[in-house]
């Protein structure tokens, strides 16, 4: 608002006729008073409760009604208008800005209608001038900046390289090699010299394992690692806890064991992750005691890194007793998927659990891991479970159902929604034969529409 | 005897010049190229007797790179593919492709070193 009526302003000053204008007296006299007979820099302010202070404005001096018959926008407003504009701008400074902005403001609308308009053109121009200069002068520093700071990184970047890398060759000692790597404690450098071991760690292995280890204690990065990972910023823990569990894994768990269940999703992940690399002969042990979420992410890098790393698998059974609902179900879910059929006892008892999501887990694992002895008890909490576990449950009945489970099928046919009928038409046609002449036998018998149900769950689209 | 000459493509300077510093130790001739485009440049001025390649390059990937050599120019030179770790499906079309064999990063020169000699040996 203040920036349109700024502009306007301006823009007002070069088709105003200044001489008329600026004979006018201004204001609310409850804020700022300013007298166009003196200069602007009296202006004063005055408290007193306010009436506004009748516009004097009276017209143009003789000389200028000729002006103002040639001025175009004093034709198009009109000078009452201008007059008006005037006044508006300068209750709107009173009313509206905070007392030391209202002092400039009202000065740049008084001189906007006083001066001579190239004197104000010429002064915007100036201002824009500077402006522009500092900008492309702010601009080319910094741009000169990054290219050194580029630069720099590049040429220690290269000379490290070659210095480790002959370090790692064998054909330099390693006191020539620490003499060689210059400035190594100097913040930026060692942050390069980090990137460079963790590039060679990244790519190559066996060979340089051990010696890659030594150079970054030998070079003190480590104690830089353990800085990072002290640090309240979570972006700068994370750097270090990846910086210590790539370079320096023996050391690294007693560091990152503390950040397991930190508050920091990204943090705790990071250490999480860390933690399955750092500790294989027990990669999960951390969920024992994990409170905070251990979130889908999370699970999927830890899978991932099981394969990866072809970690030695644990039993899941141990993690089912967490009161943390994310570690029940995924060990639901990693029992389910290394198939630990002994479980099988502690898995239906979870079906009494009263989280959702881990009865759904539970049912399906049931499915997957064909656990017969659940199916009495997956009918038996059908009435009671919600839609997607009904349905789950339907779709289990496929794998582990027999004859006995063909009425309780047909009743959910001819009672249930439409996906959980055409989860027990599938369910029945695929038992058995037997379902499926059940089926036939329906459809003679109902007037629902089976047929459709059938070409549904037969097209092996579907 | 002349040496076997062996063609480096990997756009990691770090892993490049330390592949090329242990394979000239064993005795090749390395000629290095920083890209699948400078490989290609490289093998239309010279014949190699192995080619060394990362899947992920700038400009020409490591697969175009085996296409253009299998299909386009019929040069049936060997060629091993370096990939990172988890890109099976990115092995299975280099090998689709033409590719010889293939090593995952993190990868040890020593392994390197085995199958280069094997692959030179099978030629």
């Amino acid at each position: 608002m203040l920036h349109t009526l700024a502009v306007f302003c301006v823009i007002t000053m070069v088709f105003l006729p200044h001489e008329a204008l600026a004979q006018e007296p201004v204001i609310r006299n409850d804020y700022y008073e300013i007298s166009p007979d003196k200069n602007p820099d009296s202006l004063k302010a005055s408290q007193n409760t306010g009436t506004t202070k009748a516009n004097s404005f009276s017209g143009i001096p003789g000389k200028s009604s000729s002006y103002k018959s040639e001025h175009l926008f004093q034709r198009i407003l009109g000078i009452n208008n201008l007059k008006l504009l005037k006044k508006d701008l300068t209750e709107y400074g009173n009313n509206h800005l905070p007392p030391f902005m209202r002092r400039v403001f009202l000065e740049i609308v008084h001189k906007s209608f006083t001066y001579p308009i190239v004197f104000l053109i010429i002064t915007l121009i100036l201002v824009l001038l500077i402006n522009s200069i500092t900008v492309i002068i702010i601009l080319r520093y910094t741009n000169h900046q990054k290219n050194r700071r580029e630069r720099y990184i590049n040429i220690y970047q290269t000379r490290y390289e070659e210095v480790l890398s002959g370090y790692l060759f064998h054909d330099i000692d390693w006191n020539t090699a620490f003499i060689l790597i210059k400035k190594k404690k100097k913040l930026l450098n060692r942050r390069i010299l980090i990137s460079v071991l963790s590039n060679f760690q990244e790519n190559l292995r066996g060979d340089f394992d051990s010696q890659i280890q030594e150079i970054f204690i030998n070079l003190g990065l480590q104690s830089y690692a353990v800085k990072l990972i002290k640090s309240s910023i979570y972006y700068k823990k994370v750097s270090g806890i990846r910086q210590l569990t790539l370079l320096n894994p023996k050391g690294a768990y007693h560091f990152i064991e503390p950040y397991l269940n930190n508050s920091n999703n990204l943090v705790r992940a990071e250490a999480q992750a860390s933690y399955i690399v750092l500790r294989p002969e027990d990669p999960f042990c951390f969920l024992k005691d994990l409170t905070r979420p251990f979130n889908r992410w999370t699970q999927l890098t830890a899978f991932n890194l099981y394969r990866s790393y072809q970690l030695k698998v644990p039993s899941f059974v141990q993690y089912l007793k967490s009161e943390n609902i994310n570690v029940r179900n995924f060990s639901l879910v990693m029992i389910t998927y290394f198939q630990q059929v002994e479980n099988s006892p502690v898995i239906l008892k979870m079906l009494e659990s009263p989280q959702e999501t881990t009865r759904f887990h539970c049912i399906r694992a049931i499915n997957d891991l064909l656990l017969y002895e659940g199916r009495e008890l997956i009918k038996s909490r059908y009435p009671f479970e919600t839609r997607k576990n009904q349905i789950e449950i339907i779709k289990t009945l496929r794998n582990i159902g027999n004859q006995e489970d063909f009425d309780f099928l047909e009743n959910i046919f001819l009672t249930g929604s439409v996906t959980a009928r055409t989860e027990a038409c599938r369910s029945l046609y695929f038992i058995s034969d037997e379902g499926h002449q059940r089926l036939i036998k329906m459809k003679e018998n109902t007037d629902l529409n089976l047929e459709q149900y059938l070409a549904h769950i037969t097209d092996p689209r579907n | 005897m002349q040496p076997h000459k062996i063609l480096l493509a990997e756009d990691n300077k770090l892993i490049l010049e330390t592949i090329a510093r242990s394979l000239t130790r064993e005795g090749y001739e390395i000629l290095k190229a920083y890209d699948g485009k400078e490989c290609l440049q490289i093998l239309e001025g010279q014949k190699v007797d192995l080619i060394i390649t990362d899947l992920f390059m700038p400009f020409i990937n490591g697969h175009e790179v085996i296409s253009t050599l299998r299909n386009e120019r019929k040069d049936q030179t060997p060629i091993l593919v370096l990939s990172a770790g988890g890109g099976e499906e990115n092995v299975l079309k280099a090998f689709e492709l033409g590719a010889d064999d293939f090593m995952v990063k993190p990868f040890s020169l020593m392994e390197l070193s085995v199958r280069v000699r094997k692959l030179l040996a099978s030629k």
